[in-house]
């Protein structure tokens, strides 16, 4: 029957998920993407699992350096988020994969004069700076800036990992 | 750099956009989760250093498209994008961004077919609850295989219960 909220496939998607993953496949999956801390109770529900099978799985998960426990706040108990080294390793070792270091060094290079572009252009050290003075930015423009700004971060870790690998080969024939 | 004149979503959509940065591991899980579900799927994310865009091709369309193709941005904070275009021009999107239309209320929202209007009285409740990157790729898929197996692009969103 009709409604104006219907669930069906929402509610599909959800029995297909816990029917072919583990509680363990799916604790890892939703705090993959969890950048900013949240209860354990939160993080049990999205991962439709107890509260003691994600904490179990959340402790594992934080020997591994996948996530870190933040600073508890009053009754909520303990929090966890996406360890950000854990993040960054990952990307780096992702963008390595696609891209060979001479291409990287020069995209590396392109997107600091990218944003040193925009720092000129709106005056500004930051998107959020931008914003918050005033400056005529647009919405999208805002967004790129961010993400650029984002991705190098991977990137230049990539770069690093890229030269200190090629030292390191050096220095072990040498 | 500005957006480029090809960008596939709207950018005269000031109001409407994406709260916060692009999340490249979300383009590459959208990617994996559709084309491990969709033998017609093959997707490419838009750049490995910078990325922006995530697109999944079909190899075939619904009723009488012969292709189609969904571009897909992801933010941070789950904010998304998820447009479908085909062959034959038709256009629709589901979005998932605060937004000043009358309705829906709350943040996820629908721009229908053909043309994935943006004017108040067309915007829809979208289908899609869910908010975990996986689980939308698969909602998203759900939507597709529904429409793509019934021929007709009209009942993408589905707001009424699947046969």
């Amino acid at each position: 029957m009709p409604t104006d909220r219907p669930t069906d496939i929402n509610e599909q998607v959800e029995r297909e998920w816990v029917e072919e993953t583990t509680p363990f496949e799916r604790v890892r999956e939703i705090i993959k993407q969890t950048y900013e801390p949240q209860p354990v109770s939160q993080l049990a529900e999205r991962a439709r699992t107890s509260e003691n099978t994600a904490r179990k799985h959340l402790r594992l998960l934080e020997d591994d350096g996948f996530v870190v426990e933040t600073a508890t706040s009053g009754t909520r108990g303990a929090c966890y988020k996406r360890s950000n080294e854990s993040l960054i390793l990952e990307q780096a070792h992702r963008i390595r994969s696609e891209v060979d270091a001479t291409t990287l060094a020069a995209r590396v290079a392109a997107m600091q004069q990218t944003l040193r572009d925009y720092r000129e252009e709106f005056a500004s050290d930051s998107p959020e700076d931008a914003v918050v003075s005033n400056v005529d930015i647009d919405p999208e423009t805002v967004r790129a800036w961010q993400t650029t700004r984002r991705n190098l971060n991977f990137a230049r870790v990539a770069l690093a990992v890229s030269n200190a690998e090629q030292d390191l080969q050096a220095s072990q024939v040498s | 750099m500005p957006p480029s004149a090809n960008d596939p979503f709207d950018s005269s959509e000031g109001s409407h956009s994406l709260r916060g940065p692009i999340d490249a591991p979300s383009l590459y899980d959208f990617r994996d989760v559709f084309e491990r579900l969709e033998p017609l799927a093959t997707g490419t994310v838009n750049d490995p250093v910078d990325p922006t865009t995530v697109t999944i091709s079909l190899a075939d369309g619904i009723g009488s498209a012969g292709s189609a193709r969904l571009d897909v941005r992801w933010a941070t904070n789950n904010d998304n994008n998820i447009h479908y275009i085909d062959s034959e021009g038709r256009n629709l999107r589901w979005d998932l961004h605060p937004h000043d239309f009358r309705r829906p209320t709350d943040d996820s929202h629908f721009h229908p077919p053909p043309n994935a209007a943006s004017t108040a009285d067309d915007v829809e409740p979208s289908c899609i609850e869910l908010t975990e990157v996986k689980l939308v790729a698969r909602a998203v898929h759900t939507c597709w295989r529904l429409a793509y197996d019934s021929g007709g692009v009209d009942e993408i969103n589905a707001v009424e219960s699947p046969p």
